[in-house]
């Protein structure tokens, strides 16, 4: 307990340094929020077992998604968000409800939050939402704190001895943002006249054109005393392309746009650019010959390599993944020993916004335990050094570092926030090709491989499973001794994470950004990804698994010749 | 908003005459994809189509919501774009149709999605490409399930099967249909104030009043020529309440009720519902737990005899023709009212129609209404039963022993190719009583019986057909001595079956209209009415549900 108090009165100062532009007196929700939670917190604390903490998340805000499809739009809404979430915790920061249970199957599902709009002249449906949720989770919780106590009581000792909590240290931060407003119109117009682009193509079987606006405020108040009211925008076009050739191989493109405002969404000449850029690259690869399993030299070019940085090494330096002794705990243990290339250096920063004028879908002020973000350097020049830590902690690391992540109405997880691997040394891209082909011939292999986009394929995790990775390829060129090029398909990058990152030979001076948003434990996260493109000494693809189905018989209504 | 209502301008048509194909982009795309569809679609070696049906379904909604006062965020008013494709390969003698592998009863297309698509582009252009994509996932399963079902027959040496596509008359029916109106202005204001009024019960923890208004258009064509544009309109509003009895056991409350398409009796008819549904909840929440089993007669009240129907009767009169599902034991479902015309299949008490052809009756909306069916075939009325006696059942093209022709009833969803269906259900009782009487009929019952007391259903309830097992979630005792009442909640029904229709002993003077999504249509958007009284019953057996419920919460209510 001694060790808690000092921590709590350590991070005080820290966090209640932080500026706003609100009062937070002033903002009804934490107001009603706090008033709620003491009232229930006050009763629960005293139960046996013991609530021995909670915390309430209100979400209010605005939903907005167009898509357009072949010349129409094929979904439209708005809707406006005012999520009711409550957590909490059964039990004592040693043991408590949240521990997973050894050798039973458990898994955590999101759950539509209830719904409440507050208004300064009626707040009984708000605080009843809140009450009802506190209840009904108050009892899950001590129902499986039980379930906790027999299971460690019954099963292998657990290796990590950590407490299953940390208390989150007390903040209180206002920070608000008009929503912004849209030209949904326009935006539409545009949508529609980018998906006639590919209505002729023959090798386009399905597209979608797709414009979303999640934006709002949190607010967040738990039972150490912490409020906090913080905005959110995540503004963002992006279009997908899929073929499938005659021997039921799919093909793919994609493209996005991460946007602060509307002014920032690319213009219809731009986006007109980009989709036949896109078009021409699913032709190459409907025409492309079928790729050969192969162990050879291999850059990851910018994008690539950050979503193979993403898959492989970020969701191991996840703090939750050390905490859990059914998972295979690539890092345990390794921390100070160097695991991966000296090349390469992988830090965690939520605080990054923006990056070569680039906005970032992983940043944030406040994470969803109520920690201030701050930056982290999980592994630097090889060595490892941290994991991205919620308030659950592990051996070594016993506070959160502000990775607590989660989607409305799923638990909190350690999670990726704007993950960023950079080299001690880089060269220019061009340098990296050729250092490539000196790779090939040095390697005496027929060939070598350029990945320009790769997406999220599995990475397997478990102790039961082996600690190996399968991403799909989506745009790979193989790469003649010569230097000659061609676009090949059907590929898939397989291995293990600690011997592909110590692979890496060189790293280019390009570094790429890919916002996207990660699916896991806690639901789906915006997150961003950064790296430069990685020159690998080797890497072993296989080829990649095939739709049952032909293209469709009859080729795509040619409405050209119709019309004639 | 404007701009839904200018867009429905321009779809809405003048001087229909059923006979030729409207002109709009429905119609255009689903013409021309046919006619490419009928001339070229081949695999070489397999069946070619013999018969497509396309299906487009334009949904508009609007609703708005409130609990305890407060807006629950909702959608802006807006539509969806639907389609479902049919295609049988083969010939009319012998083709794919009625035949589905045990373990799979829908259409194998990519990624074990049916020919059926949820968001269709609202263009020209993206429908066809929708149906180009969808009529190719359909006929390859089409096809495909030709051969198997031609292999499984030989097997079996099933070769004096009656044809599997009869022929009809052409069936073509056009309606204008009207733009979408959103909910009337300050709505939301409105339900906020309804659903305020669940304050004045302190123990209410939700009190949700929703309005929700719909209108289905729908647009079928087939490649015989037969077509249908329509429209359902559907108001409704919505009651949800979360509580604790007074026993401390959570308990919720759903009912929808359907208001009358004069707009200008909503307001009245809202406060009336939402009166009589907090009066109701008072009632309940007064409710104790049983658990002693009960045989002995029920009185099923207004919501709770359309949920009785639901439960037993609608399942016999659907699917009549029984699927060969590649097994030894086919399509055990099946509805049995196939092989017992002239037999007595329900209570002397009544006579019973299906009219797919009336959108409303007495002012209120029918889900079922269906002038063409989904095998391009006009939907008939049908007389179904004649004081209890079986005289015929819904029947689709692919025909059973003993009819001669479809009578219109072929039914498609997203998860079923068309089968025969209900569409509009009137129950018509020979003599009616007042609510009063039939209490009192229910009473002289529970004497005769020499039962301590007997039990009314007064609301709709969740059931299993094939489990034979209903879940009301309260029902009211009343005692024989003295006719007091009371309520009790953790009891189901067990043992019912089509049987049990036979048992009806009454029937009300309270004959209103209730739709629903038909269950047998499992996921399905197909709707049905049911138009029905009170109904007493006969030996209904009662036993405890063997629900143990939470201990009440230790902080009071806020």
């Amino acid at each position: 307990m001694k060790k808690l108090i000092f921590m709590f009165l350590l991070w005080i100062p820290l966090s209640l340094s932080a500026q706003g532009n609100c009062e937070i007196k002033e903002q009804l929700p934490l107001k009603l929020m706090k008033q709620e939670l003491e009232r229930n917190f006050k009763i629960l604390k005293k139960q046996k077992p013991p609530i021995y903490y909670i915390s309430y998340t209100y979400t209010q805000g605005e939903e907005i998604s167009v898509k357009a499809v072949d010349g129409g739009i094929r979904d439209e809404f708005q809707k406006p968000v005012a999520d009711v979430e409550v957590s909490l915790r059964a039990g004592n920061p040693q043991m408590d409800n949240t521990r997973a249970l050894r050798g039973e199957y458990s898994f955590s599902y999101g759950l539509r939050p209830e719904e409440s709009t507050l208004s300064n002249k009626n707040s009984l449906d708000f605080l009843r939402r809140f009450w009802s949720e506190t209840q009904s989770l108050a009892k899950d919780a001590q129902e499986k704190l039980s379930r906790v106590q027999a299971n460690v009581r019954s099963r292998a000792e657990n290796k990590d001895k950590s407490d299953d909590f940390v208390f989150p240290p007390l903040s209180l931060y206002c920070h608000e943002e008009p929503l912004q407003t849209f030209d949904l119109q326009k935006i539409k117009d545009l949508l529609v006249a980018v998906s006639r682009l590919t209505i002729q193509e023959k090798n386009v079987l399905k597209s979608s054109f797709n414009f979303s606006v999640e934006q709002g405020h949190r607010y967040f108040v738990d039972s150490v005393g912490t409020q906090l009211k913080t905005p959110y925008a995540y503004i963002r076009l992006f279009y997908s392309l899929y073929g499938r050739g005659k021997d039921g191989l799919e093909i793919e493109r994609f493209n996005d746009y991460n946007v602060s405002t509307e002014k920032e969404l690319p213009s219809l000449q731009q986006l007109t650019e980009d989709v036949r850029k896109s078009v021409a690259e699913l032709n190459a690869l409907a025409q492309a010959a079928e790729g050969e399993a192969a162990n050879v030299p291999v850059i990851l070019k910018g994008r690539a390599a950050a979503v193979f940085v993403h898959e492989v090494m970020g969701h191991r330096l996840e703090g939750d993944q050390l905490k859990d002794a059914d998972d295979g705990q690539t890092l345990s243990g390794k921390v100070g020993q160097q695991v991966i290339s000296p090349l390469i250096t992988i830090t965690a920063d939520p605080t990054l916004t923006y990056f070569n004028g680039e906005m970032l879908r992983g940043a944030y002020e406040y994470d969803d335990e109520g920690v201030k973000s701050r930056p982290v350097v999980l592994i630097e020049n090889g060595v490892l050094r941290n994991f991205m830590m919620r308030s659950t902690p592990i051996e070594g690391f016993p506070v959160s570092n502000g990775h607590g992540r989660k989607e409305r109405g799923y638990p909190a997880a350690a999670r990726m926030s704007v993950l960023r691997a950079t080299a001690s040394e880089t060269v220019p891209y061009e340098k990296l090709e050729e250092m490539l082909l000196q790779e090939i011939k040095k390697q005496n292999k027929p060939f070598g491989f350029i990945v320009e986009d790769l997406a999220g394929g599995f990475t397997f995790t478990g102790a039961s499973m082996p600690q190996s990775f399968k991403l799909e390829t989506k745009m790979i060129y193989k790469v003649f001794p010569d230097g000659r090029k061609e676009v090949v398909r059907g590929l898939d990058v397989i291995g293990t994470p600690l011997v592909s990152f110590n692979r890496i030979i060189a790293a280019g001076n390009d570094d790429t950004v890919f916002n996207g948003s990660c699916g896991s434990v806690s639901g789906w996260v915006p997150q961003t990804n950064i790296s430069p493109s990685l020159l690998f000494e080797n890497m072993e693809f296989q080829k990649a698994e095939k739709s049952a189905f032909k293209p469709p018989v009859l080729p795509a209504p040619d409405f050209k010749q119709e019309e004639k | 908003m404007k701009k839904i209502l200018l867009l429905l301008l321009g779809f809405s048509f003048l001087n229909l005459s059923a006979g030729s194909l409207p002109d709009n982009v429905y119609f255009r795309a689903m013409s021309d994809e046919m006619q490419r569809t009928m001339k070229d679609l081949r695999v070489k070696g397999s069946a070619k189509p013999f018969f497509a049906g396309y299906k487009l379904v334009d949904e508009y909604r609007h609703i708005v919501s409130a609990s305890l006062g407060s807006k629950i965020p909702q959608r802006e008013p807006h539509n969806s774009l639907s389609a479902l494709v049919y295609v049988t390969a083969g010939d009319g003698q012998e083709n794919s149709s009625g035949f589905t592998l045990a373990s799979q009863s829908t259409y194998k297309g990519e990624e074990g999605v049916p020919a059926y698509s949820e968001s269709v582009p609202q263009s020209y252009e993206g429908i066809r490409r929708e149906l180009w994509k969808l009529t190719d996932d359909a006929y390859i399963f089409a096809s495909t399930a030709y051969d198997q079902k031609k292999a499984y027959k030989k097997r079996k040496g099933l070769n004096k099967e009656l044809p599997d596509f009869s022929q009809a008359k052409k069936a073509s029916f056009l309606q204008e249909i009207p733009p979408f109106s959103a909910l009337e202005e300050g709505m939301q204001e409105r339900v906020n104030a309804l659903s305020a009024q669940g304050k004045r019960l302190p123990y209410l923890e939700k009190f949700t009043v929703g309005r929700s208004r719909l209108q289905q258009r729908n647009y079928f064509l087939d490649s015989k020529g037969n077509f249908a544009q329509y429209y359902t309109p559907q108001d409704y509003l919505y009651i949800e309440a979360s509580l604790r009895l007074a026993t401390g056991e959570p308990y919720s409350f759903l009912n929808s009720y359907i208001l009358p398409q004069d707009p200008a009796t909503h307001p009245a008819q809202m406060q009336q519902i939402v009166e009589k549904t907090l009066a109701e909840i008072e009632k309940q929440y007064h409710a104790v737990r049983e658990k002693k089993p009960y045989v002995g007669p029920v009185l099923f009240k207004k919501k709770a005899a359309a949920s009785f129907f639901s439960f037993l009767f609608v399942p016999a009169a659907s699917n009549t023709k029984p699927l060969l599902e590649g097994s030894d034991y086919n399509d055990t479902a099946s509805g049995y009212f196939r092989d017992r015309k002239g037999m007595r299949v329900i209570s002397p008490l009544f006579d019973v129609y299906d009219k797919p052809s009336l959108s409303q009756h007495q002012g209120k909306t029918l889900a079922g209404f269906m002038p063409v069916d989904d095998e391009g075939v006009k939907a008939e009325d049908l007389h179904l039963i004649q004081e209890g006696k079986l005289l015929a059942f819904p029947t689709i093209r692919s025909l059973v022993e003993g009819q001669k022709r479809s009578n219109g009833h072929a039914r498609m969803s997203q998860v079923r190719l068309p089968r025969a269906g209900v569409s509009n259900l009137f129950f018509v009782p020979k003599e009616t009583f007042s609510e009063k009487e039939m209490e009192e009929k229910l009473l002289q019952r529970c004497k005769e019986q020499e039962l301590e007391y007997c039990y009314i259903v007064p609301s709709s309830f969740y059931y299993s057909t094939d489990e034979g097992v209903a879940f009301p979630k309260v029902v009211e005792r009343i005692y024989t001595k003295d006719g007091r009442k009371e309520m009790v909640n953790g009891l189901k029904i067990t043992g019912a079956s089509s049987r049990t229709l036979r048992n009806i002993l009454a029937a009300g003077d309270d004959t209103d209209v209730y739709n629903e999504y038909s269950k047998y249509y499992l996921f399905s958007t197909v709707s049905q009415a049911i138009v029905t009284p009170s109904v007493l019953v006969d030996e209904i057996e009662l036993q405890s549900n063997m629900y143990i419920p939470d201990t009440p919460p230790v902080v009071p209510l806020p």
